[in-house]
């Protein structure tokens, strides 16, 4: 080991830092270089002062002056915590947070289970009776017959819808919307030629009741229409 | 019944504390007190404001005694605390100067050694170390005056363990350097080697 590289030892070496391995090849390089051996017994000389370095003191009254500062580090926790007001209830969200769930729980739960107003106003025979519509039909108002072009399996809301439609469609593509009349779209009177008086109008939709009849009575509804 | 670690004996009054026993705080005051006084004051070259500093530190574990936390080491703890307000001050202070060796080789009168009195060795000492640059001089004040571990000295510092060894070791040479010459000359007179000009 060179004396450079021992020299950064030695400060370790004299203060018993070193690991065996290092310790055995600094002894043996301070036995042949008395340069090295020189800066050994400088190290051990500042290492010895060091110990010896006096210790810098407090003051006699240190104890007292801190315990007076603690006295008055106490007052002001007891002070702070228990005698002073208590500060005005300040409006706080998160006491409301629990009432305004409540709150918005109800409205959600009453607009679900609310009963829904029909879109059509169902015959008397529905309310009174309490039946589905799946049994009703859209007639249309010029021919009873046209019921054919609708599903009898759909129930009355859609069979209206699909009634409109088509009167719009059909109003659109032939301007014609009865024989003889005027068109729709005012266009003037048509002539019989132009016309197609097989051409289905939906201008009105009436709803037929088909009667029901219960397996038990043989009670026939007033006002319910035969198809 | 088995002798308690220096430890245990502040975890046991540090419990006492924060019961509220005021007996014990006193009691970890004069346990600690010399010992930041040691470390604070060679920070600061300054008695009076070393002593505010440590006043002020066991005021910090007096208001924050529910905090402290009983996995980690108490002398660490108050030693941090210590540390941050002594290197706010000096950041206050903005009175910290970097003193090179070369600076100090000129400055004979600072460090002059009387042969005669060679107890003095220890005081040249002491004013060496408040020269060397803050990081080598607290890593130096720990280690080798406060003789504390080396992986206590790296917690404190909060540095990695290889840092503190190498600033020690940095600081050791530093001081080392700037003794040299009077610690040959003390070692010279006393062995007689060197005799005084007026006797000539």
């Amino acid at each position: 080991m060179r004396c450079r590289k021992v020299r950064s030892f030695l400060s370790a070496y004299c203060s018993d830092e070193l690991d065996d391995r290092r310790k055995l090849k600094v002894s043996e390089h301070l036995l042949t270089c008395s340069g090295c051996r020189r800066e050994e017994a400088l190290y051990r000389q500042m290492a010895e002062a060091t110990k010896q370095v006096k210790e810098i003191k407090v003051s006699d009254d240190f104890n007292a002056r801190l315990l007076n500062r603690i006295a008055h580090e106490r007052f002001a926790e007891t002070r702070t915590k228990a005698y002073l007001p208590k500060p005005a209830p300040v409006f706080q969200w998160r006491r409301l947070a629990p009432v305004v769930a409540t709150a918005c729980l109800a409205v959600l739960l009453a607009v679900v289970y609310m009963p829904q107003a029909p879109n059509q106003p169902q015959s008397w025979a529905l309310q009174e009776s309490g039946l589905s519509d799946d049994y009703l039909t859209a007639q249309p108002d010029s021919n009873p017959n046209m019921t054919v072009y609708l599903d009898k399996g759909w129930s009355l809301d859609r069979q209206m819808a699909w009634a409109r439609q088509v009167d719009r469609i059909s109003s659109t593509v032939t301007p014609v919307s009865s024989y003889g009349g005027w068109d729709r779209h005012n266009r003037g009177m048509q002539t019989a030629s132009s016309q197609n008086p097989y051409a289905p109008s939906f201008h009105k939709v009436r709803p037929i009741m088909k009667v029901y009849v219960a397996p038990q009575t043989n009670v026939k509804r007033e006002g319910a229409g035969t198809y | 019944m088995a002798k308690l670690t220096e430890k245990e004996i502040d975890y046991e009054i540090m419990e006492a504390i924060q019961r509220g026993d005021m007996v014990a705080f006193n009691q970890m005051v004069d346990r600690y007190k010399g010992r930041l006084m040691n470390v604070i004051g060679r920070m600061l070259s300054s008695a009076e404001e070393a002593e505010d500093i440590v006043q002020e530190t066991f005021v910090r574990v007096y208001q924050h005694r529910q905090s402290f936390n009983f996995k980690h080491c108490f002398s660490t703890w108050i030693y941090t605390i210590a540390l941050n307000l002594a290197r706010n001050e000096l950041r206050k202070r903005k009175k910290f100067k970097f003193y090179e060796i070369s600076e100090m080789q000129g400055n004979e009168k600072e460090f002059a050694v009387d042969a005669k009195l060679p107890s003095q060795l220890p005081q040249v000492l002491s004013s060496a170390i408040e020269s060397l640059p803050e990081k080598y001089r607290t890593a130096f004040i720990f280690r080798d005056i406060q003789e504390q571990p080396y992986e206590e000295v790296a917690k404190i510092l909060n540095v990695p363990l290889g840092t503190v060894k190498s600033r020690v070791n940095r600081a050791r040479m530093m001081l080392r350097e700037k003794l040299q010459p009077k610690l040959e000359e003390h070692n010279a007179l006393s062995k007689g080697t060197l005799l005084p000009v007026g006797l000539l």
